[in-house]
């Protein structure tokens, strides 16, 4: 073979591994070259990707310490060889010119001062500050005091040991992640209608279906590699069809079959619709109804999550009881939908009857199988659990579900939204594998099995995502930790509600990030934090699959990963400083001991030595710490789930796999839950069960159209629309620190339809202020491009630092889910 | 913006701490290749569009819409504004990342 340089085999290799994952045949040339990548002093190892929730596994080549190619993983089941345009990132995301270094606190004249500079100081030096700041905090309030504000970006044990540091050691359930912004109505949606989280079915299904409808994401951008094999089934399966549902056009329109761009909030009438269409023509499947399902009368006017002081809290007369529901006949849930005509819903929504009739058929046809996709559209909605319930409806009422090509599935932002978030339990009212702090048997398993006395985990759910900043700025919270999220940038309101509560003087504010964020820049402490393979991890996709990698690289300077900060501040504390005298007394020999003694060298975390780590990997925390961190916390967590529906495999097994869907049991993964033969907690003969309830049925619940929090109005005509962009993830923490990305989109516009920017005699590229009752950002016009807005409808990504939209949003959240609606505010645009 | 400097409340409101040359320069020349799926009776256009822009070749096709397209960059992350050009091309519908490398002189 001819002599190639290192530049053209790569070329080559590249090309072959293209072919290869589009099953295409490989250049000739190209398939001699697998014997080359020996000699190319690269050591490649796996790791699934940083960004998003679909947990595409990639290849990671490192030299000299550094990450220096990627590809994508062709074992893996999730992206078969293929990676979006964010794994181009991967590489890079490290490397920023500003990666913080070390711990900064805000100084002056050699002691902290709230108006101080940022300083650089040592690490004992920021924890002895830390540690004195929340030991006021919990003089001063209590346990509710102090509080911690996550991430679904967290690895699985750093979101186990921070839910266990503040539930167990602070005793305070004031700890969320910023998972609440993006997908808690959706565990709220899996909790109503199956008393269980998380999708029944796969990415298995994508091949298996015969129509797509995606209500409510641009899966084209946010999810590039699904969508990849959404349009691979699509053109290599001609009777497929594709339905896209949205408030505006994007980028899956182009392969749209059936497009619907609909009014704001008028996604309840559509889904009613569809139900009543079913009822109507006899669709309903009426052996899978009546042996599986039960249906439930939800409580209405349930208001909208804002101050209690807020005029439209004060009216609704439903908002004590939100979550309530109570027991209905299916003749009469006909009746409750027979309101809901495909007529009125075209009248209401703006979208041709004939499209949203098509979209009916699509489900009531017993012949086609449906995949059902959805993300922030209906997630981030003040009636976000009822969209989530109403889309189960009509799976349900056709039995379309835990089938191959039958599937509502609820795809996730984060990489590790649905394996830490949710599963961990970092929420304020949860604990591990869908339990419950306001339930006393649930929190009595927890502290069984964390070896604490009776009573150590409050009852009460704490501060909310929403609530915190609330609890910030009344001066309630009074110190606060922040890991792996930019919630200044992220959070609604910022400006009257975010900013405030972290600037004032009666809290003390700790960020744990990469990059100077402008989060960060908002603090009084920052902390320097190891990010991705800069430590061993573990994460959990959108279709249940747990990935683990081991540490690669080092991280630079002196940062820590957070879960080294978690556990190494718990040291700061004797037990008698956070628990109270009654509940020490219950446990006496917990006397004299750290909350790091109590809480994570207890027998169960320390329990693996670190010659169990594998051979040639660094684990700078097991090296400090003197044990296995990752596999001790990993085990004592796994313990929740095991025997429970939420199995999983033992903690060697995930670095050896490309990830196993949970639960595992008896070593096999589960694709579809809830049915038998494919599910191994169905019991025998029963064919199906929804055994999140005890019944084994699942809810179809009755719930009707309700009015957004605000609307355009004479004074405030335009929907603000927020969201992202295929260049830049969430905040741009990551990706605005590659260059050449950067500068392909470096500046948020707002997309706005040409005829409205004509009647305000507003051109292309013009500076405009986009203003809501609560503020304004600067920005320029834009009216061609990917996004085609409707009228009187506007979308402005939030992915730019420099023109905070969430100033502008409005921090209504769905009252159930207490998720904040980033889709729907009123605003005026004016020239700047 | 220096992180020893004090934060200013109106800076971080008008969003002047943004930093633009925050970024980092990776060395060498850089590797990539991508998997584009278009419509099938437009293949052949968005061929030719891919193959004008700097540094991409075409190394596969497949007539049902699938390309293998290498692009090679001098310039350290280009590729990544040429990958998003790709993936926003007029009857593309997607393209995805196989392979990527820098320092690969």
């Amino acid at each position: 073979m001819t002599k190639l340089d290192r530049r053209q085999v790569l070329k080559l290799e590249a090309a072959a591994m293209a072919a290869a994952a589009g099953g295409m045949t490989a250049p000739a040339l190209a398939q001699n070259l697998v014997a080359e990548r020996a000699q190319s002093e690269l050591k490649w190892d796996k790791a699934p990707c940083r960004f998003c929730g679909t947990g595409c596994s990639v290849l990671v080549a490192t030299k000299d310490n550094r990450v220096v190619a990627t590809h994508g993983d062709i074992k893996s089941e999730v992206n078969r060889g293929l990676n979006c345009v964010k794994g181009y990132f991967l590489s890079k995301i490290m490397y920023g010119h500003d990666r913080l270094m070390r711990p900064m606190l805000r100084k002056k004249n050699g002691v902290f001062d709230k108006n101080g500079e940022f300083t650089p100081v040592s690490w004992d030096e920021a924890f002895t500050v830390m540690a004195d700041k929340f030991r006021a905090a919990l003089k001063k309030q209590g346990p509710s005091g102090v509080g911690m504000f996550g991430s679904g970006q967290w690895t699985v044990w750093e979101g186990y040991a921070a839910a266990k540091l503040f539930k167990a050691g602070f005793r305070s359930n004031n700890i969320d992640p910023n998972a609440r912004h993006c997908m808690a109505s959706a565990v709220a949606g899996f909790m109503r209608t199956f008393g269980i989280d998380e999708p029944m079915g796969c990415y298995d299904d994508i091949e298996a279906t015969d129509a797509f409808v995606l209500w409510g994401s641009n899966m084209a951008e946010m999810h590039p590699l699904l969508w990849t094999r959404v349009t691979d089934r699509r053109l290599s399966a001609p009777h497929v069809r594709v339905h896209v549902l949205s408030t505006f056009e994007h980028r899956c329109f182009d392969l749209s079959d059936n497009s619907l761009v609909f009014k704001p909030q008028t996604d309840l009438y559509i889904l009613n619709a569809i139900a009543n269409h079913i009822i109507k023509t006899g669709r309903v499947n009426k052996d899978f109804v009546s042996k599986y399902t039960v249906f439930k009368r939800g409580q209405t006017d349930i208001g909208y999550g804002l101050r209690p002081d807020h005029p439209l809290q004060k009216a609704a007369t439903g908002a004590a009881k939100a979550n309530d529901a109570t027991d209905m006949t299916f003749e009469e849930f006909a009746k409750f939908v027979s309101d809901y005509t495909i007529e009125k819903a075209a009248e209401m929504s703006g979208v041709p009857a004939n499209r949203i009739l098509a979209l009916a058929e699509a489900y009531a046809d017993p012949k086609v199988k449906v995949v059902s996709f959805w993300t922030m559209g209906f997630n981030q909605h003040t009636r976000g659990v009822w969209c989530n319930n109403l889309v189960y409806n009509i799976h349900l009422l056709t039995g379309k579900i835990s089938e191959p090509g039958n599937s509502p599935f609820s795809l996730t932002g984060q990489p590790s939204a649905c394996g830490t978030a949710r599963e961990v339990g970092t929420f304020s009212h949860r604990l591990p594998a869908d339990m419950l702090v306001a339930n006393k048997a649930h929190r009595d398993i927890a502290e069984r099995i964390w070896q604490l006395p009776e009573g150590t985990i409050p009852a009460t759910p704490g501060y909310h995502a929403v609530l915190q900043s609330r609890m910030l700025k009344d001066g309630k919270l009074n110190a606060y930790w922040v890991q792996v999220n930019n919630n200044i940038q992220a959070a609604a309101n910022c400006n009257e509600e975010g900013l405030p509560g972290y600037r004032n003087p009666d809290n003390f504010i700790v960020v744990s990030d990469a990059y100077p964020t402008v989060t960060a820049l908002a603090a009084d402490l920052i902390l320097p934090t190891a990010m991705w393979v800069e430590k061993e991890g573990a994460y959990g996709n959108a279709e249940r699959r747990t990935q683990m990698w081991h540490q690669l690289v080092d991280a630079p300077g002196e940062s820590r990963s957070d879960l080294w900060q978690l556990m190494e501040f718990s040291k700061r504390f004797k037990i008698e400083e956070v628990w109270s005298e009654e509940l020490l007394a219950k446990k006496p020999e917990y006397r004299g001991k750290t909350m790091f003694d109590v809480l994570f060298k207890n027998g169960q975390v320390d329990k693996y030595p670190v010659n169990d780590i594998a051979q040639g990997y660094s684990n700078d925390e097991s090296k400090h710490f003197g044990f296995y961190v990752q596999k001790g916390l990993f085990e004592e967590y796994a313990t929740f789930g095991r025997g429970h529906g939420h199995d999983l495999a033992p903690f060697d097994v995930y670095h050896e796999v490309r990830g196993l869907r949970w639960p595992v049991v008896n070593g096999k993964e589960t694709r579809w839950r809830f049915r038998e033969g494919s599910d191994p907690y169905v019991k025998a003969g029963k064919g199906v069960e929804f055994y999140g309830h005890p019944d084994g049925k699942a809810r179809i619940f009755a719930l009707p159209y309700e009015p957004p929090a605000e609307s355009p109005d004479s004074e405030y005509p335009f929907w603000l629309v927020t969201g992202r962009v295929l260049e830049h993830w969430h905040s741009g923490t990551m990706t605005r620190r590659v260059p050449e990305l950067y500068r392909s989109f470096p500046d948020a516009v707002v997309f706005v339809h040409p005829d409205d920017a004509a009647a305000l005699k507003l051109r292309r590229g013009d500076e405009v202020k986009v203003q809501s009752r609560r503020g304004f950002i600067r920005t320029r016009v834009e009216t061609r491009g990917r996004n085609k807005m409707p009228r009187n409808v506007v979308f402005v990504p939030w992915f730019d630092e420099a023109q905070l939209i969430n100033k502008v949003t409005l921090d209504a959240t769905d009252p159930i889910s207490l998720q904040t609606d980033f889709k729907k505010c009123a605003v005026k645009i004016e020239r700047a | 913006m220096a992180l020893n400097e004090p934060i200013d409340r109106r800076a971080l409101i008008s969003g002047r701490l943004a930093d633009p040359d925050a970024i980092v320069t990776p060395p060498g020349t850089e590797i990539a290749s991508v998997l584009v799926q278009a419509r099938p009776d437009r293949l052949t256009e968005v061929e030719a569009r891919i193959a004008a822009l700097d540094g991409c070749e075409i190394h596969g096709r497949d007539p049902v819409g699938k390309l293998v397209v290498v692009i090679e960059a001098s310039k350290a992350g280009a590729i990544g504004s040429t990958l998003n050009t790709i993936a926003l091309l007029p009857h593309v519908f997607s393209a995805a990342l196989v392979f990527h490398a820098n320092d690969a002189a």
